[in-house]
């Protein structure tokens, strides 16, 4: 017996975004303050190059696709005139592509500027297509991008939908044939050939094309006619290839102009972090990494790259690690734009215990570490660790992440003869970077502390304990520990250099 | 009794200067532990939790703040609770909070060098979030004359509002100022073991310690290691500035440096 088939019982049904002008709606994706400006995309360079497309307060000024450049100027001089840099509209495509797979894991980018995608079976969350159809048009939209939706039994007849109207049109099932009637033959996608045969015939509507008697059309039309009309009635029975999902997010601008200004350019990045923010959460993840490759005039490539303490959805703190390692790292020259691109990590899950002590959630716990990350530095914070190496800092930071706990734990009482909480361990305050003093000795040991700082008599001093810093090292470092108490300044820690003969307070014991 | 009657009578009863209508009284407010059983004792219980509490050096040679601030937090990770540690200037070592028993994998480390203004945004942020018992804030240098005591103020809403144990390792600076209880530490005076000279150890000290309940003497001790157990803590040192170095190579054996060093010393012996 063959097992069921769920997929088979569940109708098909495939949703079509369709961006319209795709290369002027990621020109104005990445560059935001252009909205609203009569601005015409160019196609081409020299003399072959044409307004492929333009917004609409440039067609008002009478600038429209298919002129030349110097027509467009003629007619309306205050028409702003732009080529798309490749990387910008593939960052546009991709930002598409991310937002459809929000509602489906299977996505065909079928066309430059549409994606299709199979919503069979999510019914459940969206009650009507129409619905479906409103929250793919909202999650393009915070894509920075306006589409089109189509949504009909099968992929075809849905791009044939969304290109028809603007909004979202939804072809009812098995009405298919009724909702295109009366769209223009052109909606079928037809070859110049055949349309220009069915111009001949006098067909001009779907619905003409859709009261032919099939038979014999084959021989008048060819295999083209035959599958256009079977479209026309609204039969559609082809499969989208789906695209494996690209981990690759990046976001690109590219200007007219050159930047010399760390503000400017922030400006530009905190919109584009924004949309990577966005197509990442889309996909349920966060920036864990994040890698700037700054485009510099006349050319080079300047890379900078930002790690935050953790995955972290914050702009703010994500922001301010940009900047803080753009000035750490500033670019050599003026840049003329950039591409940022980001790694995704999950935020990490955790399960707490009922009766154990709290321990920070994850996704709080994230937001703060990428906060304090801002303040601090990504490499300032976290856990301390002892480093069990004389050899280097003993001092050093781990990712904090401590464990949850399944109850309080008791205080442990101390070892016999050991200290417990009635005299607590004396802890050392350090200074860093150590402290140069003069030591005057007395015996070999010191007497007295001279320079800024604790100077003074030594009223006691304990020591030395020598050690050998990086032993392996091909001049390794040597030095000898003293604890000393300075009389009225209280108690420090010495160390003396042993090859220079050089004194510092490492720390004072506060 | 009428409501106008009702607040003539409250009116009476407020004590002159500043008053904090929104705080609860200090004595109602649950406390934590400090770490130190003579301290828990002078404190009525240990730090309050939802009021600041402010270590302050009450002369110079004066220390003790930090051990108390990592005693405080070693007894609140032990429970396996979480703490922070904001570090304005560089010089929490953890060593020490490893020697008082702390669990380090619990403490939020914020390293500086900090400005006082980023100081005291990574403590309001750690006191926002308000998954740590125990938040310890120490301003950087020369943080200690004005500025920001609107920040301290926010700082002790902070934590009133997270009920947690805020302490402040101040420099005399305007943290005081804010509110909060107030813990003066004096000079620290060590305790030695054997004769002046080589051979003497130290072994602990203690610190008078004051607070608005009352004064006490805090007995402290070195770290344990140095109490006849292993060896001393490795002397660990960071950003050591660049020494020249001479061109010629040790010549000898440097000993362990472990083996046989207490007061006696034995010397690397290098070639000129």
């Amino acid at each position: 017996m063959k097992p069921a088939n769920n997929r088979r019982t569940i109708p098909r049904e495939y949703a079509c975004a369709l961006a319209t002008a795709l290369p002027l709606q990621a020109l104005l994706r990445s560059q935001p303050d252009l909205a609203g400006q009569p601005l015409a995309v160019v196609a081409g360079e020299g003399t072959r190059a044409i307004l492929a497309h333009a917004s609409r307060a440039a067609r008002a000024l009478g600038a429209v696709p298919g002129m030349t450049p110097s027509q467009a100027r003629s007619v309306a001089p205050g028409v702003l005139l732009r080529p798309v840099a490749p990387p910008v509209i593939a960052a546009a495509r991709q930002a598409l592509v991310d937002a459809a797979l929000a509602f489906s894991p299977e996505v065909d980018a079928c066309d430059a500027d549409a994606v299709v995608l199979d919503v069979r079976g999510t019914r459940g969350r969206y009650p009507t297509p129409e619905a479906l159809g409103c929250a793919l048009e909202a999650a393009c939209a915070r894509a920075g991008l306006r589409v089109r939706v189509g949504i009909a039994r099968g992929p075809r007849l849905a791009r044939i939908a969304a290109r028809a109207r603007a909004g979202v049109t939804v072809l009812p099932p098995g009405d298919e044939a009724a909702a295109l009637a009366d769209l223009p033959i052109d909606a079928l996608d037809l070859s110049p050939a055949l349309a220009d045969t069915l111009g001949h015939l006098g067909l001009r509507t779907v619905g003409d094309l859709a009261r032919i008697d099939p038979r014999g059309l084959g021989i008048r039309l060819g295999p083209e006619g035959m599958d256009r009309h079977r479209l026309a009635r609204g039969i559609d029975e082809s499969v989208i290839t789906p695209l494996p999902p690209s981990e690759s997010f990046e976001e690109a601008v590219a200007l007219e102009w050159t930047l010399d200004r760390l503000d400017s350019l922030v400006f530009l990045l905190s919109a584009a972090l924004d949309r990577l923010s966005a197509r990442l959460e889309g996909r349920g993840m966060a920036p864990a990494a994040l890698r700037l490759d700054l485009d510099l005039d006349p050319e080079g490539t300047h890379t900078v790259p930002v790690r935050p303490p953790a995955p972290t959805t914050d702009l703010r703190s994500l922001l301010a690690l940009i900047r803080l390692a753009l000035e750490a790292d500033p670019p050599p020259g003026p840049i003329r734009g950039f591409t940022l691109r980001a790694e995704g990590g999950r935020v990490a899950g955790g399960q707490g215990h009922l009766f154990g002590p709290p321990v920070p959630p994850p996704s709080r716990l994230a937001l703060l570490m990428g906060r304090l990350g801002a303040l601090a530095g990504p490499d300032g914070v976290g856990a301390p660790v002892v480093l069990d190496d004389a050899g280097s800092d003993s001092a050093s930071l781990a990712p904090f992440a401590p464990r949850a706990l399944p109850e309080t734990r008791s205080p442990v009482p101390p070892a016999p003869g050991r200290a417990g909480p009635a005299a607590p361990p004396l802890a050392l305050r350090r200074l860093r970077p150590p402290l140069e003093v003069a030591v005057r000795l007395r015996a070999g040991r010191p007497a007295e502390v001279q320079g800024s700082g604790p100077a003074g008599p030594v009223a006691r001093a304990a020591g030395p304990w020598f050690a050998e810093v990086r032993w392996w090292a091909e001049r390794p470092e040597a030095g000898a520990c003293w604890d000393v108490e300075v009389t009225g300044r209280g108690l420090y820690r010495l160390w003396q250099d042993l090859r220079s003969g050089r004194w510092f307070v490492d720390g004072q014991y506060d | 009794m009428g409501t106008r009657e009702g607040m003539a009578r409250a009116l009476q009863d407020l004590p002159s200067g500043m008053v904090r209508w929104a705080s609860a009284p200090r004595e109602s407010l649950p406390r934590r532990t400090t770490g130190v059983t003579v301290l828990d004792t002078l404190l009525g219980g240990g730090w309050p939790r939802g009021r600041m509490a402010v270590l302050r050096a009450a002369a110079p040679g004066a220390a003790g703040r930090t051990t108390l601030a990592t005693a405080a937090v070693a007894a609140t990770t032990a429970e396996g609770r979480t703490a922070a540690w904001i570090d304005g200037d560089a010089s929490l070592d953890p060593a020490s909070l490893a020697a008082a028993g702390a669990d380090l994998s619990r403490i939020l480390w914020v390293r500086g060098p900090l400005s006082l203004e980023s100081t005291l945004a990574a403590a309001e942020e750690v006191l926002a979030a308000g998954d740590f018992a125990v938040t310890v804030v120490r301003p950087p240098e020369g943080s200690a004359r004005g500025g920001a005591t609107a920040g301290w103020v926010r700082l002790a809403r902070g934590a009133e509002r997270a009920r947690v144990v805020l302490l402040v390792l101040d420099r005399g600076g305007t943290a005081a100022a804010a509110g909060g209880i107030l813990v003066r530490v004096g000079t620290l005076q060590g305790r030695w073991a054997g004769l002046p000279g080589p051979g003497s150890l130290l072994v602990g000290a203690e610190v008078p310690v004051e607070a608005d309940e009352g004064a006490a003497d805090l007995r402290l001790s070195v770290a344990e290691t140095l109490d006849g157990g292993g060896p001393p803590p490795a002397p660990a040192r960071d950003e050591r500035p660049a020494v020249p170095r001479p061109s010629a190579r040790p010549v000898g054996v440097a000993r362990p440096w472990w083996a046989g060093v207490r007061g006696a010393g034995s010397a690397l012996e290098f070639s000129p």
